[in-house]
């Protein structure tokens, strides 16, 4: 079955090489269904562009976490100090691990992508809500054996268990994998690399911008001070590369990611999900109102629960919302009455601005049915990354590197952000402005 | 499963108390609480003493890591109560209080009397150890739900860490292992109340 390595055009990287390997992974059910995924749910509502998918998002994934990693093996290769050693053989694995787990990351979203999560079922190990990730995992573990395990390119004998783990990382990795993890989650990941220029680009918006050339460019190996673990940092001379980024994930947040009218949506977003589970399943499931979760008492049960879930797709819920059989929430999407942003917080409030918020503002405005946002429950946040490590020598495994808040001022001066807001559904906006006038 | 801390379900501050009671303590017993040890800090917390203030801590080369703990950190110091300072000698960062430190404590307090007790506990038993002690045994905890028996767990330890030797993790497992940090581990969630 030896076929050929093929080229795909993927806006922000061009030409994107795959192995005939990937091809037949890409060409499986569970990863075809993410063309049907949008990356930003309802974001089109506010930038008519941003209905890019899960699919395209996940080839640029792959292509990022790959630049990133053949930046970093030479130093690792090159460097007689390591113990333990990474071999080629460690090295070859790892690639193979890393490109597929970044391709298969985002498998297990739903309909809406994050929007869809607040309705997934409660893990009863946690004794919290399942989360994309979980079904990612089960996803590639009990559906993609045959194009993983069994596949006759697989000389490595890479299997699908290997990459749930090191997707979910249960602490038995071993360093020569561990390390490679922050490509896939972590403070200069390949995921929002991919993400923040890819979001950009759609919704056609500049502040995605950054130079991942630089960065990808300017990695570095460093053994931290503190505790001489080795981690992932930046070479000096990639300070503004990170800068970049660092803007752009803040920039992308104000704009895009908790725009006041996206936030709206992504509310009723969630009740449509909510109302159609209930319609399909009643409580077959537990809870009403949620997923077929991704496990069961047994492997073939799971399987069931999985092949239920792939079946939930954005255009079967479009639909649902076009034929007004999506409750409620699907009526407000329909005609665009979504709710309304009638009174917000500063980006940075201070503890006097809260204590306003919530015991002036607030009361004033729950019995309108008025509820609380805030940036928090966002599934994007702004995460600063002032903990980045900056390499303070040319060559080699850099011994003393230093955080990068201590390099860049611009860094250090950003704050989290924990603006909150007050929605009130769209027919009260009105009666809600004069009630909050002095 | 362990049982949730009660918590404003707007604003979190209990969570910023916990950080700034770290921080207060510390500084009254002139000790140095830096980022990687109020990671560790909070994390035996809630792993080794069951008080789960709903921080999902995750495990990278540098031990367990939870980025909301970060992020918390930040936001208590834009609060004002933290100053956070580098030392270039050490190679690490210095917690010390802010002008609202005992503000974020009182705007938290209901949690404090019942964590007081694991508090004392904690701070005197690893309060002047080094981020790198503190990451090797908060790895030992992490890796302890893995396996039990304690050459496994030394040998999965060493996959993580190998900087360092088998000697120093069964040593430092057999303190956590004597201090009640295993056992604890893996008990049965508390009860809590608290003054809220």
């Amino acid at each position: 079955m030896a076929g050929s390595d093929k080229i795909v055009r993927v806006p922000i990287h061009g030409f994107v090489k795959l192995s005939p390997w990937e091809q037949d992974v890409i060409d499986h059910r569970v990863f075809q269904r993410l063309r049907h995924v949008r990356q930003l749910a309802l974001t089109e509502m506010v930038y008519p562009g941003a209905c890019h998918s899960r699919f395209e998002h996940s080839l640029g994934v792959m292509q990022v976490a790959s630049m990133m990693f053949d930046q970093l093996r030479p130093q690792l290769e090159t460097s007689g100090q390591l113990e333990p050693r990474f071999s080629k053989d460690d090295l070859e694995k790892a690639r193979v691990i890393v490109r597929l787990s970044a391709l298969l990351h985002d498998v297990g979203h739903c309909p809406f992508s994050h929007a869809g999560e607040d309705v997934m079922p409660t893990n009863p190990l946690r004794g919290k809500k399942h989360k994309h990730e979980d079904y990612s995992a089960a996803l590639i573990r009990h559906c993609m054996g045959d194009v993983i395990d069994g596949h006759p390119a697989n000389e490595l004998k890479v299997s699908a268990d290997e990459i749930c783990t090191f997707l979910q990382n249960d602490g038995s990795l071993p360093l020569q994998l561990l390390f490679w993890r922050p490509l896939i989650t972590g403070q200069m990941d390949a995921d929002r690399a991919d993400y923040l220029l890819r979001d950009s680009h759609h919704a056609g918006v500049a502040y995605g911008q950054y130079d991942i050339n630089r960065l990808v460019a300017t990695l570095r190996v460093v053994r931290d001070r503190e505790t001489e673990n080795l981690m992932i940092g930046i070479e000096t001379g990639g300070i503004q590369a990170v800068e970049g980024l660092i803007l752009a994930r803040y920039m992308m947040f104000i704009q895009v990611y908790f725009h006041h009218t996206r936030r709206a949506y992504d509310r009723h977003v969630t009740g449509v999900l909510g109302h159609l589970l209930a319609q399909e399943y009643g409580d077959r499931y537990g809870a009403r109102g949620t997923f077929p979760p991704p496990s069961g008492d047994e492997v073939r049960t799971a399987v069931q629960n999985l092949d239920e879930f792939l079946r939930w797709t954005d255009p079967r819920v479009w639909q649902a919302i076009e034929n007004d059989s999506a409750g409620p929430h699907g009526v407000l999407i329909k005609s665009r009455h979504h709710d309304r942003r009638v009174h917000e917080t500063s980006h940075f409030p201070s503890t006097p601005e809260l204590d306003h918020f919530y015991e002036v503002a607030l009361p004033k405005l729950r019995t309108m049915g008025g509820y609380v946002d805030k940036a928090d429950n966002s599934w994007y946040k702004f995460d600063k990354s002032a903990d980045i490590r900056v390499a303070t020598s040319d060559r080699g495994i850099d011994p003393a590197p230093v955080p990068l808040s201590e390099r860049s001022s611009l860094v250090r001066a950003l704050e989290e952000v924990t603006q909150r807001r007050v929605y009130v559904p769209w027919a009260s906006k009105e009666k809600a402005k004069r009630a909050l006038r002095p | 499963m362990l049982d949730p801390m009660p918590s404003n379900p707007e604003i979190p501050w209990e969570r910023y108390a916990l950080i700034a009671e770290f921080i207060r303590r510390f500084d009254a017993q002139g000790m140095t609480l830096g980022k990687t040890a109020l990671q560790k800090m909070i994390f035996l917390l809630q792993r080794a003493f069951r008080f789960d203030f709903d921080y999902g801590f995750t495990l990278y080369t540098y031990g367990p890591f939870c980025v909301d703990v970060a992020r918390d950190l930040d936001i208590v110091r834009g609060f004002g109560g933290a100053e956070i300072a580098y030392d270039a000698n050490r190679g690490g960062y210095e917690l010390r209080p802010g002008p609202a430190v005992d503000e974020l404590r009182t705007r938290g307090s209901g949690i404090l009397p019942a964590i007081s007790g694991a508090l004392d506990q904690l701070v005197a038993d690893y309060g002047r150890a080094t981020a790198k002690e503190l990451e090797l045994r908060s790895t030992i905890v992490f890796l302890a739900r893995q396996d039990q028996n304690k050459e496994a767990l030394v040998k999965l330890v060493r996959q993580v860490k190998p900087h360092f030797s088998d000697a120093q993790i069964e040593a430092a497992r057999r303190e956590l292992e004597e201090r009640g940090y295993l056992g604890r581990a893996i008990e049965a969630p508390r009860t809590l109340t608290t003054g809220n």
